[in-house]
């Protein structure tokens, strides 16, 4: 059993006042790491960044995240990964982290994704220049989501990216922004080779729980959505329910 | 209502979504003789200011009545969520890899 604390759009401005150290510090006693699934920042200054990473420093679990198109903004994304991690965080960008955590292995696959809407409002490389470079974006995100998945062959299986890879945690937004808000190519990544959880966020005024096509959990973890310092799942294998309740009654 | 009134509000909206710390907020601007009422939900304190100190740079702006409200968070569940798991031997075998 693999616990996980995940959070996303934290947009710290800097000078946060302890806000962050208060909602984490005790994050150990719950979970046994912490996502932070982009938006570390609220404009993209490293600064904000600095500020953020000391008031995380003494969280007592691995915190991994992606960064979000706010810590893009600024033009100081590579510098807003360097300070995280110098203050403790992983910054995932294509990445693979394997952890063993009480005999259990877990591994997480982060990168940002992007955007270019869904299912049949999905943007096709047609057209102009600037458009088959959006494409060619989402698909090299999309591309390093699934070189990571394709190595990994651990116990339990997490996706973090910042932009949704389906719709359905995208709904209650406005219907005209959801091709800004993510894109179905990363979910079809993570059906051609499986995952057990993928978190996001982005879409503030989405929902929390929805599933690829193939039945993958897609949670939706921005704070604005979750309406609480972070959410708590804990990915359990099936194994462990068959022999905790071996007559299939509970 | 003035005339420039409607004008004044696109200013005041094209203003607010510059500014990057409020930029994603859901603000509903109206304007009335340049009066600017704001009403919405925000996620932070330092927004609702920084809300008002945007508007009021705006030229035209006679006053700012900022009804944004902050929504309040909770801690986090007690009780987490559950997410099953096949065992990854069988779920390799079903997808044939």
């Amino acid at each position: 059993m693999i616990r996980v604390a995940a959070v996303a759009d934290l947009h710290c401005h800097g000078e946060c006042g302890g806000r962050y150290q208060r909602w984490y510090r005790d994050v150990h006693e719950v979970a046994d790491l912490l996502v932070i699934a982009g938006d570390f920042t609220g404009s993209g200054m490293v600064r904000e960044a600095a500020d953020l990473a000391a008031e995380l420093r003494d969280v007592r679990v691995p915190i991994f995240g992606v960064l979000g198109n706010h810590d893009w903004h600024a033009g100081n994304e590579r510098e807003i990964a360097r300070v995280l991690e110098d203050g403790g965080i992983t910054v995932l960008d294509g990445h693979v982290v394997k952890l063993e955590i009480r005999g259990q292995t877990v591994g997480i696959v982060g990168g940002k994704g992007f955007a270019g809407g869904f299912g049949h409002g999905l943007l096709t490389p047609f057209g102009e220049p600037v458009i088959k470079s959006w494409v060619d974006e989402a698909i090299a995100e999309a591309t390093k989501i699934e070189e990571g998945l394709r190595s990994l062959r651990t116990d339990y299986r997490l996706v973090v990216l910042h932009y949704a890879p389906i719709a359905e945690t995208v709904h209650g937004e406005h219907p005209e922004i959801y091709p800004f808000l993510g894109c179905s190519r990363l979910a079809d990544v993570v059906d051609r080779h499986g995952a057990d959880l993928v978190l996001h966020g982005h879409a503030h005024k989405g929902r929390e729980k929805g599933q690829t096509a193939t039945g993958v959990p897609v949670r939706n973890v921005a704070m604005q959505v979750l309406q609480r310092y972070y959410a708590l799942y804990e990915l359990r294998s099936l194994k462990e329910g068959i022999a905790a309740h071996p007559t299939g009654r509970s | 209502m003035a005339d420039s009134d409607p004008e004044l509000a696109g200013q005041i909206k094209r203003t607010l979504a510059e500014e990057s710390s409020i930029a994603d907020l859901d603000v509903d601007v109206e304007v009335r003789e340049g009066v600017v009422y704001l009403r919405g939900e925000v996620d932070e304190e330092h927004q609702v200011a920084q809300a008002t100190r945007v508007v009021r740079s705006v030229p035209g702006v006679v006053e700012v009545r900022n009804q944004l409200v902050v929504l309040p968070l909770r801690g986090p569940d007690v009780q987490p969520e559950v997410i099953w798991v096949r065992p990854r031997d069988e779920q390799e075998r079903e997808e044939g890899r």
